[in-house]
C-alpha cells in the first residue's frame, strides 16, 4: 500500500460524510433564481441615543427558488430612506427577479448602467442593498463564512476604534481613561461644544432671521481641538492612540494650519479634514504634515476617492460600503487601496444595519490592508431584529462563523419598531458669520 | 418735449407706479406638488424616456408659484418620493428669495449628496425658484443672469444611420430643416449571437440592438463620416457622437480618424467613469470635445473645465442640480473659454429646455444648443409657453420667469407609469455589459 492509498483509506473511514459531500459537490449545485425583493425599513433604538430619524434602518431581503435559501443587505441612506426603498421596489426589483443570483458582478453592472444617470447615494444603497444579498446568497450555497470568499482569515477579529469627548482635556481625559480600561486602544476625541442648538443666545448678527437649527463655532473648534489633544496626551500617556474626525467643517486653511498644531500630540488619524466638494485641497494639507489622514465617509463617486487613493493622498479609506454600491464595490476599492498602501477604516455609525456592520467585518477580516474598524453599539433590541450581530469584546469586534454574513432580520420584530414620521432633515447648520456648513 | 415731461405721459406713468421702490412684501412657500405625466412624442408613442417629473412650488402670494424640472426619466418615482417626503417639509415656510441659501441647506439636508436622484430633486425646487424670483421681478428669466447677448439660440440638428447613405440622406433632411450644424448617431448593426452571449440577460435600448461590437463601431464611424462629406460639401459642421460605450483607446482612434473631416465636435468619447482618457486623448487630436450629459457629481467635470480637457461642456442641467448649479458652471466655463452646449433630449421637459434657453441667451460663453427638441401637440398643450425650435435656432417667450406655465388637467390626461422602464443592459459581444 503506498502512502497515498493509505490516506485515503484513513480518510474514508474517518470521514465518509464528507465524502459524499465532495461527490455531489462535484455535480454542481441546483440553478437558482431571484424570485422576490423585499425592502425592509426599521428603527428600533439604540441604546441612549435618541434621534430617531438617524437611525432609520433600511434593509432588503432577496429570496430565491431555493426553498429557505435568501440573503440580506443593507441599503441604509438614513435621511432618504423612502428614496431608496422605492428606487429598489420600482427599479431594481423588477430588473433583478428572475435572474440568476451567482452573477454578482453582472448585475452590479447590470443594475448600474439601467438607470444611464448614475452613482449617488440613493441609487448606490440601493444597489448595495441587492449586492450585499446576493454575496449572502452565494456563501451560503458554499457553506462558508462571506470572508472566506474573500481570501479567507487574515486575523481572528478586527481593531475597533471607540468614540467620546468632552467640553474640556480633563473630561475628556476621564472618558478615554475608562474606555481604555474596557479595552479600546484607539479612540476618537472631541470637544463636545463647538456645535450647539440655534437659539437667542447663540445665533450672531449674521445668522440671527435665517433659518437655522445648529450653530458652530469655528474659532473655538480651531483653537480648542489642538489644546484638548495636548491635555489629553498628557493625561494618558503615550500608549493609547488618539483620532478625530473634522466632518470637513472647516475653512480648508483654518483647517490644514489646525492639523498641523495637533502633529505633536501625534494622532493616529485625522478623520475628513474636508468634505468631498473640496477634496482638492489634498495635495496642500499633504504638503503641511505628517499626521496620517482619513477620508472617505460622504463619498460617493468613483471620483472622490480614486485620484485620491491612486496619489497616495490619504492612508485610510473611510468609505461607507452600501453608498458606493456595497461589497462588490467596496472590494474592489479595498484592493486599490492594497495596491497604494492604503489602508481600510471603512464607516461605521448607527445608521448602518447591522447587515451592514457585518460586511464591513467579512472585509476587514479577509483584506490584507486592514487598518482599524469604526465601533458600534448595537444594544438589545438591535440585537434582537438582527440575529448573529457582530460581537465587540475588548475593543475588538468578532465574526460568528456561520455561512454567509452571518446575519438575520427578524421580519416580524422588526416591523414592531417604525420609522419615525419625520422628514428628518440634517442642518440648517451655520457658521457664526453665516452661510451653510457643508459636512 | 423735456425728459421729465415724456416721463409724465400715461402709458410710462403705469410703468413706474409699478416699479417696487419700497421693496416686495414678504414671500413664503407654502406648497411644493410634484407633477408626473407621461405625454406621447410626435408619433404617437408613448415612451417610458418621455416620464416627465415637475415641481411646483407655491407661495403665499396668490397665484405665485414656479415650476421647476425634475425629469429622471429612468427612476421618476425615487425623484418624486424625495422631494415629496424630504424637500418639501424642508422648503415650507421659507422664503423663496433665498435661493442661494436654499440650495446649499438642502443639498446638505441628507448629509450624503451628489448623485442624480439628488440632483434631480434639488434642481426641481431650485429652478421653481428661480421662476418664482423672475416672475416677481417682472422680468424674463434671462434678465437675472445678466441679460441678453443674443436673440435666439443656435441648435444643432440629429441623424442617424447604419450605413453612409442611410446617414447622409439623415443629414440632408436636418440640413433642409435650416440647421447648419448636424450630429452624427451611429446606430450599429445586428450583431451574430456569439457563445459568450449565450443565456445572458438582454435588454432593450431605445430601439438599435443592444449588443454592440466596438470593433465595428471603430471601423465604420470614421468611413461614414468620411462618406457623409464628401456627399454634403465642406460647408454644413458635422458632429460626431459616441454616449461612452467603447473601450476609451477605441474612442480615441475613432476621434483621431475623423480628425481629417473637421468635426465641429465629436461628443462624449468617455462615460463619466472614464473621463481620465481625455488626458491621453487631448495631446492626440485637435478635435473639438464635447462631454458631459451623464455628470452628476461636480467632480465629473470641474477638473476637466480647469484643466482645459474639453472645449464644450454638455451637462444635463436637472441632473447636476439645477440653475444654480449651472449658472455656476458656466461661469466657471467662461474663465476657461470652454463653452456651454447644454443636453436637452427628448427627457428634458418643456421646463428645463427654456431654462436651457435662458442660460443660452444670457451666457458670454454661449457655444451651441442641442436642438433635437420636437414638441407634441400634447406636450404644448401641457406646458403652455414651450420653447420653439424654427430654421435651427430656439426662441423663448418673453414672459417674466422662464415662461413656461403648466396645466395640470392637460397633464393628468396622460398618466406616467412610474415603475420599471430599466435601459439595458447592453452587452459587448464579449459579454460585459456596456455603460454609456
Amino acid at each position: 500500500m503506498t502512502r497515498r492509498d493509505t490516506l485515503r483509506a484513513a480518510l474514508v473511514a474517518t470521514f465518509p460524510a464528507a465524502q459524499t459531500v465532495h461527490a455531489q459537490r462535484v455535480r454542481g449545485l441546483a440553478p437558482v433564481r431571484i424570485t422576490n425583493v423585499k425592502v425592509i425599513l426599521t428603527c428600533p433604538p439604540f441604546p441612549g441615543f435618541n434621534l430617531k430619524a438617524y437611525t432609520r434602518l433600511v434593509v432588503t431581503k432577496v429570496e430565491t427558488s431555493e426553498p429557505g435559501l435568501y440573503g440580506v443587505g443593507c441599503a441604509t441612506y438614513t435621511f432618504r430612506p423612502e428614496a431608496v426603498a422605492v428606487a429598489i421596489e420600482q427599479y431594481i426589483k423588477p430588473f433583478v427577479i428572475g435572474k440568476n443570483p451567482e452573477m454578482v458582478e453582472d448585475l452590479w453592472a447590470g443594475m448600474n448602467a439601467t438607470s444611464l444617470w448614475r452613482s449617488g447615494p440613493v441609487l448606490h444603497n440601493a444597489i448595495s442593498g441587492i449586492d450585499m444579498a446576493l454575496w449572502d446568497i452565494k456563501s451560503k450555497r458554499a457553506a462558508m463564512p462571506l470572508y472566506q470568499f474573500l481570501g479567507g482569515k487574515m486575523r481572528s477579529a478586527a481593531q475597533c476604534y471607540a468614540h467620546t469627548g468632552g467640553r474640556d482635556g480633563k473630561e475628556c481625559a476621564e472618558n478615554v481613561q475608562r474606555l481604555s480600561a474596557e479595552g479600546f486602544r484607539h479612540i476618537r476625541i472631541e470637544l463636545t461644544d463647538t456645535t450647539v442648538a440655534a437659539n437667542e443666545n447663540t445665533l450672531t448678527d449674521a445668522t440671527r432671521g435665517m433659518p437655522t437649527e445648529l450653530m458652530q463655532n469655528g474659532a473655538r473648534y480651531v483653537q480648542g481641538t489642538p489644546k484638548l489633544f495636548a491635555e489629553v496626551r498628557k493625561i494618558c500617556g503615550d500608549e493609547v492612540e488618539l483620532l478625530h474626525d473634522i466632518h470637513g467643517e472647516l475653512h480648508p486653511a483654518e483647517c490644514i494650519d489646525m492639523i498641523k498644531r495637533i502633529e505633536p500630540y501625534r494622532p493616529y488619524f485625522i478623520e475628513d479634514p474636508f468634505y468631498p466638494e473640496e477634496i482638492g485641497f489634498m495635495p496642500r494639507l499633504r504638503q503641511a504634515t505628517t499626521v496620517p489622514i482619513a477620508l472617505g465617509e460622504k463619498f460617493v463617486n468613483k471620483h472622490e476617492f480614486v485620484g485620491l487613493v491612486k496619489d497616495r493622498l490619504i492612508d485610510f479609506i473611510r468609505v461607507h460600503q452600501s453608498y458606493i454600491g456595497g461589497i462588490t464595490a467596496a472590494r474592489r476599492l479595498a484592493i486599490l487601496c492594497e495596491w497604494h498602501g492604503v489602508r481600510t477604516a471603512w464607516h461605521a455609525p448607527r445608521d448602518t444595519s447591522p447587515i451592514g456592520h457585518a460586511a464591513n467585518l467579512h472585509l476587514d477580516l479577509a483584506v490584507p490592508n486592514f487598518g482599524v474598524q469604526e465601533r458600534i453599539v448595537f444594544g438589545d433590541a438591535v440585537e434582537e431584529v438582527f440575529p448573529g450581530c457582530p460581537q465587540i469584546r475588548k475593543g475588538m469586534m468578532y465574526a460568528n462563523d456561520s455561512p454567509g454574513l452571518g446575519i438575520d432580520i427578524d421580519e416580524k420584530l422588526a416591523a414592531k419598531y417604525p420609522h419615525p414620521n419625520d422628514p428628518g432633515n440634517f442642518g440648517p447648520k451655520r457658521r457664526r458669520e453665516g452661510g451653510i456648513v457643508e459636512n | 418735449m423735456k425728459r421729465r415731461e415724456l416721463l409724465g405721459v400715461p402709458g410710462l406713468a403705469l410703468a413706474q407706479t409699478a416699479t417696487p421702490r419700497r421693496g416686495l412684501p414678504p414671500l413664503k412657500i407654502t406648497d411644493v406638488k410634484v407633477i408626473c405625466t407621461n405625454p406621447p412624442y410626435r408619433d404617437g408613442a408613448i415612451s417610458t424616456m418621455q416620464r416627465l417629473v415637475i415641481a411646483k412650488v407655491e407661495t403665499s402670494e396668490p397665484g405665485l408659484y414656479g415650476l421647476g424640472c425634475a425629469s429622471f426619466v429612468l427612476r421618476p418615482a425615487a425623484v418624486a418620493t424625495f422631494i415629496e417626503k424630504y424637500l418639501k417639509p424642508f422648503v415650507i415656510g421659507k422664503n423663496p428669495d433665498m435661493v442661494s441659501d436654499l440650495y446649499h441647506s438642502m443639498n446638505v439636508s441628507g448629509l450624503w449628496r451628489g448623485g442624480p436622484v439628488e440632483n434631480y430633486a434639488v434642481a426641481g425646487i431650485d429652478v421653481a425658484l428661480w421662476d418664482i424670483k423672475a416672475k416677481r421681478a417682472n422680468m424674463p428669466l434671462y434678465e437675472l443672469l445678466g441679460g441678453k447677448m443674443r436673440a435666439a439660440a443656435h441648435c444643432y440638428g440629429d441623424a442617424g444611420g447604419n450605413t453612409g447613405e442611410e446617414m447622409a440622406d439623415s443629414v440632408q433632411k436636418a440640413l433642409a430643416a435650416g440647421y447648419t450644424h448636424v450630429r452624427l448617431n451611429y446606430r450599429g448593426s445586428k450583431v451574430n449571437p456569439t457563445p459568450a452571449l449565450s443565456g445572458m440577460p438582454l435588454g432593450t435600448s431605445l430601439g438599435s440592438d443592444p449588443v454592440i461590437d466596438p470593433d465595428e463601431w471603430g471601423r465604420e464611424i470614421p468611413k461614414i463620416f468620411e462618406h457623409v462629406r464628401k456627399v454634403v460639401g465642406d460647408k454644413p459642421e458635422l458632429m460626431q457622437h459616441l454616449h461612452g460605450q467603447l473601450p476609451p483607446i477605441t474612442a480615441i482612434q475613432i476621434v483621431k480618424r475623423l480628425e481629417p473631416l473637421r468635426p465641429y465636435f465629436f461628443e462624449d468619447p468617455f462615460y463619466p467613469e472614464d473621463i481620465s482618457y481625455l488626458k491621453i486623448l487631448r495631446p492626440q487630436t485637435s478635435v473639438p470635445i464635447a462631454i458631459g450629459e451623464k455628470f452628476a457629481n461636480r467632480h465629473d467635470y470641474a477638473d476637466l473645465v480647469t484643466n482645459q480637457l474639453l472645449d464644450f461642456i454638455r451637462v444635463h442641467i436637472p441632473t447636476i442640480g439645477g440653475l444654480t448649479m449651472a449658472h455656476k458652471l458656466a461661469a466657471l466655463g467662461a474663465w476657461f473659454n470652454v463653452r456651454t452646449a447644454w443636453h436637452a433630449p427628448g427627457d428634458l421637459s418643456p421646463v428645463g429646455h427654456a431654462v436651457n434657453g435662458h442660460l443660452d441667451l444670457a451666457a458670454p460663453n454661449f457655444g451651441i444648443q442641442e436642438g433635437a427638441f420636437l414638441p407634441s401637440d400634447a406636450v404644448r398643450e401641457i406646458f403652455p409657453g414651450t420653447p420653439e425650435i424654427r430654421k435651427g435656432y430656439l426662441f423663448l417667450n418673453e414672459a417674466p420667469g422662464h415662461g413656461v406655465d403648466l396645466d395640470e388637467r392637460a397633464a393628468a390626461k396622460y398618466p406616467c407609469s412610474m415603475q420599471d422602464g430599466n435601459f439595458g443592459p447592453k452587452r459587448f459581444p464579449n459579454g460585459s455589459i456596456v455603460s454609456n
